[in-house]
Order: structure tokens, then C-alpha cells, then sequence
């Protein structure tokens, strides 16, 4: 959990945890198309800028986090969308690593640079809601509760929940 | 397009600030986070930015800011971008 000693914030975590950041980060980096995990951009779209996405993803997580900007209005979200999501996904892949970057140094206990708070609360925050929306938290629906399989998730996601507080409570105080 | 006087008049009120930025509740983002958010992005104090996570939580949904189109599209970019779920619409479609 994160606290804060003096004028430091520090991070407390075990070896397990560690790992658990670490393979999480890295599954939302893949579902974000990080370049270093997957294949090249195609360079001519990049080149235009055009290449982002027009519709909202079918994948229930990337819905989640590029939502249409403008409800029942579907022209108008697709100019959107090609403009900002490529940004975003950048900004979150960057946020990613900022943070695989810190945990290099743990376990243990540490200090982090507050250059890169931010990113560590961005990212945990993308973390919970991939987490919320794959159990079925996005549709306040109870049919899924009782999926034991789902149950160790549900662990995952209150520590990152717990996790993610500590740190909003050292930063906004 | 022809704009008639009476919607000229109705429209005339609603010029500085025509579109709007909407913020929907959603069961995941914590409550503290969404605060946090308006406090540091539009630089609301404490008191405006709780008011408004609380009508986001009980009402469904608040209109965060207002303004010009370009302007709202940077704040629903900046909202997606901390991972709220925003939308924007012509203030009075909502």
C-alpha cells in the first residue's frame, strides 16, 4: 500500500504483488496494442494520422475505456474517436511503463518519484476498470458473483481497489 | 438556414456556452478518484468537486463543465483519459 513518510510517498509491496502488477500490466499494454509487445504500426497511417478506430470496440474493456463521445451519434463519435483514442492509447501505454519501470526496484518498501504518481494512479485505475468490466462489475449484475471461478479476480480487484485508495489518500490530502 | 426570431432569441442565451460535458456514474471508478479528478483537471475546490461526484453517484450522471465544442471534446478526452465515462451534448439535449 502506498503512505507517506515525511515528504516522500512510499510503496509497500511483497514479491507477489509485484508479479501480479507486473502480469497485469502487461496483459492491458497487449489489449492496448503496445508496439514494444506487438506488431508494427502500419508507418503510413501513422504518418497521416489517421489511424485511429472509428467504432467502439467490441472487446468489452476497450469499450470501456474509449467510450462514444457522442450518444446516438455515431458520425459525430467516429471523428472523435479517430482523433483522440490514438493519443489515449499512447498516454496509457506510456503510464504502463512508467510503472513497470518503478517496480523494477521492489519488493520492499520505496519511495516514488512524484513525477510519476500520476501515472501510477492512471494506471491502477485502468487496471481496476479491465478487471470490473471482465467480472461483470460494468452491468451491476449479480449472476456473475456467484461464478467461483471468478473468485481469485475478485480478490485481485479489491487489493488493486484498497491499493489504488492508499495512494488517493496520500495525494489528495 | 433560416433561423427564426423566436429561436434566435431562445438560442441567443445559450451562445457563450453551448455544448456541455456530462460525467456518467459507473459502479467501478471510487469516489475519491472521481473527486480527485474534478479537482485537478477543471481545478474545482474540494467542496464543488465532491458536490458533483455525489450527483454523478445519486443522480446517474452531471454536467461537469460547458462551453464551446472544441473546448468540451479536450474535457470528454481528458475525462476518458482518466478513465471516467464521459459524453458531450448541445446544452439542452441532455
Amino acid at each position: 500500500m502506498f503512505s507517506r513518510s515525511g515528504v516522500e510517498v512510499v510503496l509497500d509491496l511483497e514479491e507477489i504483488e509485484v508479479e501480479l502488477l507486473n502480469s497485469l500490466i502487461g496483459q492491458i499494454l497487449e489489449l492496448l496494442h503496445d508496439p514494444e509487445q506487438q506488431e508494427q504500426i502500419d508507418p503510413l497511417a501513422q504518418l497521416v494520422g489517421l489511424d485511429g478506430p472509428t467504432v467502439i470496440s467490441d472487446d468489452p474493456v476497450l469499450a470501456r475505456l474509449f467510450p462514444d463521445a457522442y450518444p446516438d451519434d455515431e458520425a459525430n463519435s467516429a471523428d472523435f474517436r479517430r482523433f483522440t483514442q490514438p493519443d489515449l492509447q499512447k498516454q496509457k501505454i506510456t503510464n504502463g511503463h512508467v510503472v513497470r519501470d518503478d517496480l523494477a526496484i521492489f519488493p520492499g518498501e520505496h519511495a516514488i518519484d512524484p513525477g510519476n504518481l500520476n501515472a501510477w494512479l492512471l494506471t491502477l485505475n485502468d487496471l481496476r476498470l479491465a478487471l470490473g468490466t471482465r467480472i461483470g462489475l460494468d452491468n451491476e449484475t449479480e449472476v456473475q458473483l456467484s461464478d467461483e471461478s471468478l473468485t481469485p479476480i475478485f480478490g485481485i480487484y479489491d487489493w488493486l481497489t484498497g491499493l489504488q485508495g492508499s495512494l488517493i489518500d496520500v495525494i489528495a490530502q | 438556414m433560416t433561423v427564426a426570431p423566436a429561436e434566435l432569441a431562445e438560442s441567443q442565451t445559450k451562445i457563450d456556452n453551448p455544448w456541455i460535458t456530462v460525467v456518467w456514474n459507473d459502479p467501478i471508478n471510487l469516489m475519491s478518484y472521481v473527486t480527485y479528478v474534478f479537482q485537478t483537471y477543471f481545478g474545482y475546490d474540494k467542496t464543488k468537486s465532491e458536490m458533483l461526484m455525489l450527483q454523478v453517484h445519486n443522480a446517474g450522471r452531471a454536467v461537469v463543465s460547458a462551453g464551446g465544442r472544441e473546448e468540451m471534446e479536450r474535457d470528454v478526452s481528458a475525462m476518458h483519459a482518466y478513465g471516467l465515462w464521459a459524453t458531450m451534448a448541445k446544452d439542452g439535449d441532455v
